[in-house]
């Protein structure tokens, strides 16, 4: 039941509406003075003002601007001054986002760089920051990838910028070690696939970018390019100790790296480590050197190292055997020197000989301690066997090295070396020696 | 001559339309796009109540006409800002009438409240002397009644039958429910009859 209220109002309605309004007695009092009102004469409106001023607003309103023209002035907000710092913020996105797909050589490409530097001042922590230079590196390798299947020339410095942001996530301490290895051994990949498009200007720069990544990655043995140093090591320490006998490597070897020498002996099982990481590290190995002369008996070093874990024995005993080392180390620059020396080790005379040679590296023995501590820290895992095998053997041989002088062919004993081998279990050491090197930190971090 | 009256108004509010039509929506579409024929359409369906409410307002039939046009500018300035909920159209027309008179009344430094003053010339009545007297004395009435009755009271008669609102567009421009609406507006009548009759005013049946 509608109230008196809602029947009123009805009624009203219907008396407004020009109908019939048939009155109860308890609304005929109100609806009364409701005619009264709606009888009320109008007031005949004068339009002509009023009209003329809304048709001026209309015009006003069409003459403010392109928003005006365009139809738009009507929606909220839509006011070309207000529009303009919007459209500068949407501008700058817009540049901000395109920069991402620019190239070298392109207009939007230091809006890129610069974009990436500033991203970079957000990296606080030492892991984020390697993170970020993983990405660019992941971003320079991505742009010569685009370059290369457009057929444009990658530039020298896109290459130089990733291996910067390589060197520069490797040096950054506290990374993670697997993604950081994770990452280097995808790029490695990529930048492999990459090799053969590149130019042949850049070919050798890339190849020792690749080199250093396969390193990073703990894949040394996949690197195509023998051209790098190391490989000119390998080469040389291999022949010594691992395959055949060492023989040929020395001679060949020998007279370069004399200039070295001392880093000959003992050095190279450490080298190879070292190398892994820098180069330049592994040099100092050449302390060591001392006890190569006794080498003699270290030939026999060799064939034992492989099944051998690293031992990194101290200074004194490794002398001796250092030669047999060399084989797994060859990746170390320094080593050819070395080889010869084992070379000649064998033979009795020579250790007199070549103690003069190397004997002045010996001397520092001190410096010996450093090279044990660069075999540890690079690949530790991997090349354990073969050098530290050897210095092993040198150890327990020292007097052997007398007369092994007679041996001569360190090749014969080998097997009885081997059996020695593994009695060096001063492994131990190795890993003392850790490297001052930040890269070489990493990847103990690696290995470990 | 009375329905002969009754009629020329209904047809005169149907010819205006109603405030809130269906066709609300697409003309304020056409409007906001600066539309002239929308417009047109727009002044002509809501110009004589907003005209007749300014005038029971003002109480000058020049003042009227002036914040009349001031009403369309603003309109036109401000259609981007309508939306539907202000009560459709019509109420939000309305509301602008609302603010433009209260503007009035300040700047006259005087209160809505003040007795009207109307300007009387159109209830002349033409050359019909008994329809201008008939006129001129219920309008009387009414003015002086209107007076005595509270701002709301009289805000809801305006509204509603100058105005010719909807109970429903009357509670959006009040910021009441239709409810209190309709038992203002109740009351309001029941007042006006009130003080017509003490004012000595018989001619309500």
């Amino acid at each position: 039941m509608a109230s008196f209220d809602d029947r009123l109002d009805d009624a009203i309605n219907r008396m407004m509406a020009g109908q019939d309004v048939s009155e109860s007695d308890e609304l005929r009092d109100l609806l009364a003075p409701a005619r009264q009102l709606l009888e009320t004469p109008v007031p005949a409106p004068p339009q002509r003002t009023a009209r003329l001023r809304m048709n001026a607003a209309l015009a006003a309103q069409r003459r403010r601007g392109l928003w005006g023209w365009l139809g738009l002035s009507g929606l909220p907000g839509l006011r070309p001054r207000r529009l303009i710092p919007a459209m500068a913020l949407v501008a700058t996105i817009v540049v901000l986002l395109l920069s991402n797909f620019a190239l070298p050589g392109q207009w939007l490409y230091p809006v890129k760089q610069g974009t990436e530097a500033v991203m970079f001042l957000f990296r606080r922590t030492p892991a984020a920051q390697a993170a970020y230079y993983v990405q660019l590196a992941d971003r320079r390798l991505t742009e010569m990838e685009r370059l290369t299947a457009t057929g444009r020339p990658v530039p020298a410095r896109t290459l130089a910028q990733f291996q910067q942001a390589w060197a520069e996530a490797a040096s950054i301490p506290g990374v993670d070690p697997q993604s950081l290895q994770r990452s280097a051994f995808e790029q490695s990949r990529r930048l492999q696939d990459l090799l053969p498009a590149l130019p042949t200007d850049l070919q050798n720069q890339a190849k020792d970018a690749l080199d250093a990544l396969l390193r990073l990655a703990g894949v040394d043995f996949l690197t195509p390019t023998p051209t790098p140093t190391p490989t000119a090591a390998l080469t040389s320490t291999p022949a010594p100790g691992v395959t055949p006998s060492p023989t040929p490597t020395p001679p060949q070897q020998g007279p370069p790296p004399e200039s070295s020498p001392a880093h000959t002996m003992t050095p190279t099982p450490v080298v190879t480590v070292t190398s892994v990481f820098s180069a330049p590290t592994s040099t100092p190995t050449p302390t060591s050197a001392d006890s190569a002369p006794p080498t003699p008996g270290a030939s026999p070093a060799p064939s034992p190292s492989p099944d051998l874990p690293p031992f990194p024995t101290p200074t004194p005993a490794s002398t001796p055997t250092p030669t047999r080392t060399p084989t797994p180390t060859p990746t170390a620059t320094p080593h050819p020197s070395e080889t010869p020396h084992e070379t000649e080790t064998p033979e009795p005379t020579p250790t007199s000989s070549s103690t003069p040679a190397p004997t002045p590296t010996r001397t520092p023995h001190p410096s010996h301690t450093p090279e044990p501590s660069h075999t540890p820290t690079p690949t530790p895992t991997r090349t354990p066997t073969r050098t530290h095998t050897p210095r092993a053997t040198h150890t327990p041989e020292p007097t052997e090295t007398a007369e092994p002088t007679e041996t001569p062919h360190p090749t014969e004993t080998p097997d009885d070396d081997k059996t020695k081998t593994p009695e060096p279990t001063h492994t131990p050491k190795p890993s003392e020696t850790p490297d001052n090197d930040s890269a070489s930190v990493i990847f103990f971090m690696l290995m470990a | 001559m009375q329905i002969l009256l009754l009629a020329l108004q209904a047809s005169l509010r149907e010819q205006s339309g109603r405030a809130s039509s269906p066709d609300d929506a697409a003309l304020v579409k056409r409007a906001r796009k600066l539309d002239d024929e929308a417009w047109r359409i727009i002044f002509e369906r809501h110009y004589p109540r907003l005209y007749s409410y300014i005038y029971y307002r003002v109480g000058d039939a020049s003042v009227a006409e002036d914040l009349c046009g001031e009403l369309f500018e603003k309109a036109v300035k401000n259609i981007h800002r309508f939306k539907s909920r202000d009560g459709g159209l019509a109420g939000w027309l309305t509301r602008i009438a609302q603010n433009l008179t209260y503007d009035y009344y300040r700047r006259r430094k005087a209160r809505p409240s003040d007795p009207l003053e109307l300007n009387e010339s159109w209830l002349s009545g033409g050359d019909d002397p008994d329809r201008s007297l008939l006129n001129r004395e219920s309008t009387d009435y009414l003015r002086r009644a209107l007076q005595k009755l509270t701002p709301e009271q009289r805000d809801v008669i305006l509204l509603r039958f100058i105005a010719q609102m909807r109970t429903s567009e009357v509670a959006s421009i009040m910021g009441k429910t239709p409810g209190a609406i309709k038992a203002l507006q109740h009351r309001a009548l029941a007042a006006l009859r009130r003080e017509m009759e003490a004012l000595g005013y018989h001619g309500l049946i």
